[in-house]
């Protein structure tokens, strides 16, 4: 970790211990670090605890797959076909406009109480935003390449396959970015109200009604690391994959 | 023999004449300039030969067929917006290769050949972006004539570059279309420019765009910077410029 980096964590850390020592807050508020941990410790040292990480992780990385899968093609063929794109703009606009929390019930008839729907909403919620950043990533396309290749008589495929996608790809991760982290969001979200027998939103749920605040807090630790670790991942794979990104 | 026939070509936009009964005809082998003001419609004009803008009117032959039956090279002048940043700069000059099915192996060993042949200093296996200025246009330019075109249009090549990498692209161009037998159509606003490299130069008017004037240029070759201070060449540049403020600005 960078010096400056650890800093602001060591701050952030000091000054925790220093309103929970000083008693400026009460502690169903603001638990001691230690409580804190020994709450993650039992969570991460438990069949329990480690079960309800890997099922919100499931279904944050499932939902995502799908989303991807289905969002990108997609999204590719729109931009290239613009009428296409502007006879269904009303639905793409007013459907990503819409929490996807507003529409569990629907989720729920569609796809019942299980995984399904918590995936589903997931998958519905990062595939707007990786749709409508790939359509974007078509057009923003650079016109002197697709002349360049259009001059040499290469086919549309050709275009499509070895220029297009390509520039394409950055707009593509920028949505994977985020979208990853919207599917966090539903997830955790979904088990909490839709009711499950395991994930990291139904455990603090479940805490948070007994005023567990360390274990809330311990819950909420773990989400943080698993979007973090997952953007990291993205991050470490768009600089391999994409490494003429910033330079042109 | 006729390699580019351009006639009576028209194109508008919003009933406006961009180009108005355009005449142009190249030789095989032949390295025209055509220099204009900006705005005069030299990149449409390109843009329509290369079979990317349709004409309203008139009649394009490249060696005797339709301008999208023919492999037409197209250097631009941002070099960056033209090369794929993805690949390598020997991928990127190896690509229309790659375009007709030709093998990895096949085409990288032209492409080296061809560096080769004219003792190029390139990066080979450097991105477009770790590259220079100069290196990167070489690329582009590389890639367009390994794919041997019937003509090569260019649009303002140089025009971003620094001085010294002008000067050396410009000396390698004729070394390379002289040696290949290239057939050019290179656009320029910089007289200096136009005069080094052409056989011939048409100017062109604006509003609308048409060729009204073409200059011979009989200066040895290669022709050097050095070319710029000799009388001959002062005293063609100043009788296309005083023709400009007269009869086109």
């Amino acid at each position: 970790m960078k010096s400056y980096k650890l800093i602001t964590f060591s701050l952030f850390i000091l000054t925790w211990i220093t309103l929970v020592e000083a008693q400026l807050v009460k502690p169903i508020f603001l638990p001691s670090l230690i409580d804190v941990l020994l709450s993650l410790k039992s969570m991460l040292f438990s069949i329990e605890g480690l079960k309800d990480v890997l099922f919100t992780l499931k279904r944050t990385v499932i939902g995502f797959f799908i989303a991807l899968v289905i969002a990108v093609p997609l999204g590719v063929s729109l931009g290239l076909f613009r009428r296409l794109y502007d006879s269904i703009e009303w639905f793409i606009d007013f459907f990503r406009s819409v929490p996807v929390t507003a529409m569990f019930p629907l989720f729920l008839v569609f796809f019942g109480f299980g995984d399904a729907s918590k995936i589903a909403m997931s998958a519905w919620a990062c595939g707007f935003i990786l749709l409508v950043n790939t359509v974007h990533g078509v057009w923003s396309a650079k016109k002197n390449r697709r002349i360049m290749a259009q001059t040499k008589r290469a086919t549309s495929f050709q275009i499509l396959t070895k220029i297009t996608l390509f520039e394409t790809l950055p707009f593509i991760f920028a949505g994977m970015r985020i979208g990853i982290s919207w599917n966090l969001i539903v997830v955790i979200v979904a088990e909490m109200f839709i009711g499950t027998s395991h994930g990291l939103g139904h455990r603090i749920y479940d805490a948070s009604i007994v005023f567990d605040t360390p274990g809330v807090i311990a819950g909420i630790v773990i989400i943080g690391l698993i979007g973090f670790f997952i953007n990291r991942i993205i991050l470490k794979l768009e600089r391999k994959l994409i490494h003429w990104e910033g330079h042109t | 023999m006729q390699s580019v026939s351009v006639q009576r070509l028209c194109k508008s936009y919003k009933s406006k004449f961009v180009l108005k009964n355009v005449n142009l005809d190249i030789k095989k082998g032949e390295l025209v300039v055509l220099f204009g003001a900006n705005g005069c419609g030299k990149t449409t004009l390109l843009n329509i030969i290369a079979g990317i803008i349709q004409e309203d009117r008139g009649i394009i032959k490249i060696e005797g067929k339709e301008p999208n039956k023919e492999k037409i090279g197209y250097v631009f002048q941002n070099y960056r917006d033209s090369l794929l940043p993805w690949r390598t700069n020997l991928e990127n000059i190896a690509f229309p290769l790659e375009l007709t099915g030709i093998t990895k192996n096949r085409r990288c060993k032209k492409a080296k050949v061809l560096i080769k042949e004219f003792d190029l200093p390139l990066p080979l296996n450097n991105y477009p972006y770790q590259s220079s200025g100069g290196e990167q246009q070489l690329v582009a330019l590389l890639r367009e004539v390994i794919a041997e075109p019937s003509l090569i249009l260019m649009d303002e090549p140089f025009s971003a570059l620094h001085q010294s990498s002008k000067e050396y692209l410009r000396v390698k161009l004729q070394e390379i279309w002289k040696k290949l037998g290239l057939t050019v159509l290179f656009v320029s606003h910089d007289i200096t420019e136009a005069l080094q490299l052409a056989d011939r130069v048409l100017v062109m008017s604006s509003n609308p765009g048409r060729i009204v004037k073409q200059f011979n240029v009989n200066f040895q070759r290669p022709r050097r910077s050095k070319l710029v201070y000799s009388k001959q060449f002062s005293s063609l540049r100043k009788k296309i410029l005083l023709y400009m403020e007269k009869d086109v600005l």
